[in-house]
């Protein structure tokens, strides 16, 4: 009932708010169209450099280099150490 | 002034039946938006997800760096998102205009129920028929069922907004909730933004003890044997 009775109330507050909803999402609208047209552009230009359509960013592939490296990276534990703990029989 | 008002039976009727319906419509809208703020959420989660490397890499260590580069991949990811829909949207156009051309009317009515439309595949009642209003208190509601003026059939000529109207809608909502993820992505990036770089006091006691100090219960135990 009580979620009933917050629906009812927030449906209301939609109601009022949605004119200026409305009003944002056309103009963001038009600010995505600009965008993908932005897009596109540098897509094609980038293409016909002989490039990927969309090249990753420099970045990504920073990160990408820096994550790899972090991953392949030798463990800082010495090898004597592991030795000592392995049990003798 | 007092006004004293007599309802009759058939107007308790009405008012019952409209409070019903308005209750009715704003817990409709009140799920609506309940939907979209769920559906926003779970779109905004894909900004964490983009955004994850280069933090974690610290290749980008400040909020406005983030912003900018956050920006940049958003459009990126929004135009791999729209661009079926701006597609189907283009073929609308291109069969708006190939039948401008062919049949040299540029005035396509798409919502035409006779000759040109969508519509006439589609059931239309007159609501501007007088006769099904009635006067209620001054005001003019609708009392009958409104007399049907069209039944579904296919007419040749309506080919191009068969076309159209599909291509119209279907790329018209996908557009939309693109948009809407773009909006959501924006928002969250900006939070983000806010709360990845900024060292926080929230959770700091300053006179609590060290958790790494503090023993555990099995170190409690050892000690004590």
């Amino acid at each position: 009932m009580i979620d009933f009775l917050k629906r009812f109330g927030l449906g209301i507050l939609y109601i009022l708010v949605s004119p200026f909803a409305i009003a944002f999402l056309v103009l963001w609208t038009l600010y995505t169209i600009v965008v993908f047209i932005i897009e596109l552009i540098h897509g094609i230009r980038s293409f016909f450099k002989g490039r990927k359509f969309f090249d990753e960013f420099p970045e990504d592939i920073e990160a990408k280099k820096i994550l790899n490296l972090e991953q392949f990276a030798p463990s800082s534990t010495p090898v004597e150490e592991q030795k000592e703990e392995t049990p003798q029989v | 002034m007092n006004f004293l008002i007599a309802l009759t039976e058939n107007d308790k009727r009405i008012l019952i039946a409209l409070g019903l319906l308005l209750i009715l419509i704003f817990v409709i809208v009140g799920y609506i938006g309940l939907l979209v703020e769920r559906t926003m959420k779970r779109q905004a989660k894909r900004a964490g997800i983009m955004m994850h490397d280069v933090v974690a890499a610290k290749v980008i260590t400040n909020p406005r760096a983030f912003i900018k580069f956050g920006r940049k991949k958003n459009n990126r990811l929004f135009f791999k998102q729209a661009y079926i829909p701006f597609l189907i949207l283009l073929l609308a156009l291109i069969i708006y205009i190939i039948y401008g051309a062919v049949t040299r009317n540029w005035k396509l009515n798409i919502f035409d129920y006779q000759n040109e439309g969508f519509s006439t595949l589609l059931f239309i009642w007159n609501f501007k028929d007088p006769k099904i209003y009635i006067d209620w208190f001054g005001i003019k509601i609708i009392g009958n069922w409104p007399p049907l003026i069209n039944t579904p059939h296919f007419v040749w000529t309506a080919w191009a907004s068969y076309i159209i109207v599909p291509c119209l809608f279907i790329g018209g909502i996908w557009l939309f909730v693109t948009v809407q993820a773009h909006i959501a992505r924006a928002f969250r990036i900006r939070k983000l933004a806010k709360t990845v770089f900024n060292p926080s006091l929230d959770n700091v006691q300053i006179n609590s003890p060290l958790q790494n100090n503090q023993p555990t219960d099995n170190n409690q135990n050892n000690i004590n044997q």
